[in-house]
């Protein structure tokens, strides 16, 4: 394996599905997938050199000597179980393109040398939802065989459910890069990108806010999808006072903004596509409103 | 990358970045190409460390990201100015440490300023961290600074001691204080003090009379400026008391130091 890896010990893994997350919007992925990591108690095994890809987050000096350089890390851990399970996690995404692309092969260097042949990653989706509603997972797998899989997880989407899309999208970084090299590479990939209510997605610093609702729905589809069980209660409480939070923002609002954000409680959790609740434009216009809201310090008029 | 191999034997390589604090290494080491007989022998090409989309123009002119080493083959001493990489910074390093190692380097130095809460009728003093503690006793010599403690944000000349460490050669950075609201202009005392540190070390017998100039003509600059602004002439005071000033007076001090040296 290339020289960039540090493989710590080799996992007696049998068939393992690979589970990779890194930070994205609301770090949505990352939360469910460390969650899910930390639940299993998933031993670590290896890691990426990340000197490699990043510039360091730290150093440590004493009495003028350098004694330590930090990193952003990248490392592998496993669980056996019914499924046995590699799990990747990043601290960050590298800048550069081929970068990227790299560090996407040599994730799956690692899956394939273990021999698994199926590959998960999860994210956000920015969606017209309402922060009440239960966010749904939107599926997206590599591979046409495998729509009939995950179409038939509970709580999930396929692009073709979603309005005007006609079964199209992107998705950006590694989530969406990692799936398109193991197809490359012939394995199995899929995504869960979980939704997340596009006024929350815009909340500005000091006001962003994570949404471990959206990688609670994830982690619902990671128990049915990978057949593990995964207690809850953590992301619940995490979820419950999260909600409370955006609720006290929320009440916080305009009238007139609350109003318009109202309309997206009328979306049901239906698998079909729905006429939208607020057309485009609506949408742009609450987006502007609600960051002149927090430009003013989160007060309205 | 290496045009003609330099005759040095054992030399330093002493780097310089851009951007850096009041650019006091990449004006060093012009000092020194100036002073003395240096030979540009190698370079890096800039494709994949830095933009490419464009370029940048400054002072009208167009500029163009260089990493370009220089050799004082009489003293053993070699240089590399450049640009600080935006992208694969540790391949770049890493390529800069191929260069040493392939001229027999015995160690690698970095230059640089770092922003002090300091007045500029202050002495400039020099900070030193190294990669390995024998080092230090190398530098015992000199009036150095090295007993830094910190945690925090790192540097590129931090990243080479690191890189350099891996590879187990000595590497030593040193940092001179630059007063904050000179950081965006140039500081000639720090350049002298960087330059003066050279000299004694390598024996590089320049002479710095052009700097004392500089030094000179930003002096009576700053003292006109605060004889007509009783604002600036009582912040920079109190800095020379070692009484520190607010953000505000931080800020409008830079302002008004920026309007005045344009």
């Amino acid at each position: 394996m290339s020289d960039k890896l540090n493989i710590l010990k080799k996992p007696a893994v049998r068939d393992p599905y690979l589970v990779a997350a890194w930070p994205g919007i609301g770090n949505i992925g990352l939360i469910a997938v460390n969650y899910l990591k930390n639940r299993l108690a998933a031993e670590e095994f290896g890691e990426l050199e990340p000197w490699h890809f990043f510039f360091p987050k730290g150093v440590t000096i004493k009495n003028g000597v350098l004694q330590e350089m930090e990193f952003p890390t990248g490392k592998f851990y496993y669980k056996k179980g019914e499924r046995d399970l590699i799990i990747f996690l990043a601290e960050m995404q590298p800048a550069e393109e081929d970068e990227i692309f790299e560090m996407a092969n040599l994730v799956l260097d690692v899956a394939v040398e273990f021999g698994c042949r199926r590959v998960y990653t999860a994210g956000a989706a920015v969606a017209p939802i309402h922060h009440t509603a239960r966010p749904r997972v939107w599926a997206v797998p590599n591979d046409q065989a495998l729509l009939g899989e995950v179409k038939r997880h509970k709580n999930t989407i396929v692009m073709s459910d979603l309005d005007d899309r006609e079964g199209r999208g992107n998705i950006t970084g590694l989530n969406g890069l990692l799936l398109g090299v193991a197809r490359k590479r012939k394995l199995e990939g899929i995504c869960f990108l979980g939704e997340v209510p596009m006024y929350v997605a815009h909340f500005p610093g000091p006001y962003t806010i994570l949404y471990p609702k959206a990688s609670r729905s994830i982690l619902e589809v990671f128990s049915e999808s990978l057949g593990v069980e995964i207690d809850m209660g953590n992301i619940n409480a995490f979820a419950n006072n999260v909600e409370r939070e955006i609720e006290g923002i929320y009440q916080n609002l305009p009238p007139v903004v609350r109003e318009e954000l109202d309309k997206l409680k009328q979306i049901s959790h239906a698998r079909e596509a729905e006429p939208g609740p607020i057309t485009d434009e609506e949408k742009e216009r609450i987006i502007k409103e609600v960051e002149e809201f927090f430009r003013r310090g989160g007060k309205h008029d | 990358m290496i045009n003609q191999a330099p005759g040095t034997q054992a030399p330093f390589l002493v780097v310089s970045w851009s951007p850096d604090v009041a650019e006091v290494g990449w004006r060093v080491s012009n000092y020194l190409q100036k002073n003395l007989p240096c030979k540009e022998f190698a370079e890096i090409d800039p494709l994949g460390f830095f933009s490419l989309g464009g370029v940048e123009v400054k002072g009208d002119v167009i500029r163009f990201p260089q990493a370009k080493f220089y050799s004082l083959e009489e003293k053993d001493l070699l240089l590399l100015q450049s640009n600080q990489p935006t992208a694969k910074r540790y391949k770049f390093l890493s390529m800069v440490l191929d260069a040493a190692q392939k001229v027999q380097a015995a160690g690698v130095y970095t230059i640089g300023g770092i922003i002090s809460m300091i007045a500029h009728t202050d002495e400039r003093k020099i900070l030193a961290i190294v990669n390995a503690g024998e080092l230090k006793e190398t530098l015992a010599a000199y009036d150095l600074d090295m007993g830094l403690d910190y945690q925090g944000t790192t540097s590129m000349s931090g990243f080479l001691l690191w890189v350099a460490r891996q590879r187990n050669i000595p590497a030593a950075s040193f940092w001179v204080n630059v007063p904050f609201y000179l950081a965006e202009k140039t500081d000639p005392k720090a350049n002298k003090a960087v330059a003066s540190f050279l000299n004694r070390r390598f024996g590089l017998g320049v002479d710095l009379e052009e700097l004392d100039r500089e030094i000179e003509i930003q002096e009576e600059q700053l003292s006109r400026l605060r004889k007509a602004n009783q604002e600036v002439d009582e912040y920079i005071a109190r800095l020379e008391l070692n009484v520190g000033l607010t953000q505000q007076e931080v800020g409008k001090l830079v302002e008004e130091i920026n309007k005045a040296m344009a």
